[in-house]
């Protein structure tokens, strides 16, 4: 029997309207987390982000590549109180964010995701936490939005 | 607002592949840490040849300035003109493509010791390795890739393409900088997919 390398750590699937998503106490058994939701906010045009450990200072950043309509761009952020995971939509999205040895209390945290909206945009996001601290919390959000009822979120360990 | 308190279990059905039993289709072959001294080049050797895909997930960190891009190359083969790659990329003003022929595929544009302030900012990325055992087919890589380094320096996020035009078998696959050394902590972990 193959020993299984990616472990579901914990789903959460709204049964009503939420501000937050929150995972606490992970597990510092895995080598990289991958956190991955598909939702739908009830505003749009507005930054999804993650914090970790609690951080809603000004210890992040971010750099994007993002494709909308016929348009190419990049921007970045310098400082930021979140590690961004992509823009929130009144429209159907997902995110894959890959948070990179999550344990390491070595290294600062780098966090780089694929996310898409229907009718809005694909991007590429790196958003690293400048911590080296190993993460044990990590709590999704966005500014101005809520995710509505039947969003899905779910947080990966991956073995290494 | 809920925290749920957590437990660890199998399941199918993840959005990463779409199918069921996904969860058992990755597996762990090694994890390579680079130490204390640094090293010019990290290297799995006798991949195994029972899976149909690879995946390598790494951090790196250059030790030195200069050419920030993580390179790769398959089997020992230094013929550069074997490789070529493209990216596109977003450097936070503005986005690019670019082709390189004749050259190392990059699969991570990473920090370096330019990033003055930042010792602890690594870049990172996530390789595959298509049908590496087909020796039928050249082989194909595919990157997602970043490296932020807020205001001090260099910042790229990149989706890259690379090819090798040899139809063998990847029994081995080394990653490189084209100056300087892979500095200590820098991560790389290899596994198989079915």
């Amino acid at each position: 029997m193959p020993t299984p390398t990616y472990t579901l750590i914990q789903e959460q699937v709204l049964g009503s309207a939420q501000a937050a998503v929150t995972f606490s106490s992970i597990p510092q058994t895995y080598k990289d987390l991958v956190f991955e939701f598909v939702n739908t906010h009830t505003t749009g045009s507005q930054t999804t982000f993650v914090r970790f450990n609690g951080d809603s200072a000004n210890n992040y950043s971010y750099t994007y590549l993002s494709g909308i309509g016929t348009s190419a761009i990049s921007g970045r952020g310098n400082t930021y109180n979140g590690s961004v995971v992509g823009g929130s939509y009144p429209t159907i999205g997902m995110a894959i964010v890959n948070i990179m040895s999550y344990t390491n209390t070595n290294i600062f945290k780098t966090v780089i995701v694929r996310d898409s909206y229907s009718s809005a945009e694909a991007g590429l996001w790196v958003s690293p936490w400048r911590s080296t601290a190993a993460i044990t919390s990590l709590e999704l959000s966005s500014v101005g939005s809520t995710f509505i009822a039947g969003s899905i979120f779910r947080l990966w360990g991956v073995v290494g | 607002m809920s925290a749920i308190s957590l437990g660890s279990k199998n399941v199918s059905g993840s959005l990463l592949a779409g199918n069921t039993g996904f969860a058992t289709a990755y597996e762990h072959i090694q994890s390579i840490t680079v130490g204390s001294l640094g090293a010019s080049s990290v290297s799995f050797t006798e991949i195994p040849q029972n899976y149909r895909h690879l995946q390598i997930r790494l951090v790196s960190r250059q030790t030195t300035a200069g050419d920030r891009r993580l390179s790769v190359n398959f089997n020992n083969n230094s013929t550069t003109s074997s490789y070529n790659y493209h990216w596109v990329y977003g450097n936070g003003t503005g986005a690019a493509s670019e082709y390189s022929a004749s050259v190392f595929p990059a699969v991570s544009y990473t920090t370096n010791s330019a990033d003055t302030g930042l010792p602890s900012s690594y870049g990172a990325a996530v390789l595959d390795v298509l049908d590496y055992t087909n020796t039928v087919k050249n082989k194909v890589t595919r990157s997602l890739s970043g490296n932020d380094t807020g205001s001090t320096g260099s910042s790229i996020v990149a989706f890259i393409s690379g090819l090798w035009m040899n139809t063998s078998a990847i029994t081995s696959i080394t990653f490189s900088y084209s100056s300087g050394m892979i500095s200590q902590y820098s991560t790389f972990s290899l596994y198989g997919v079915k």
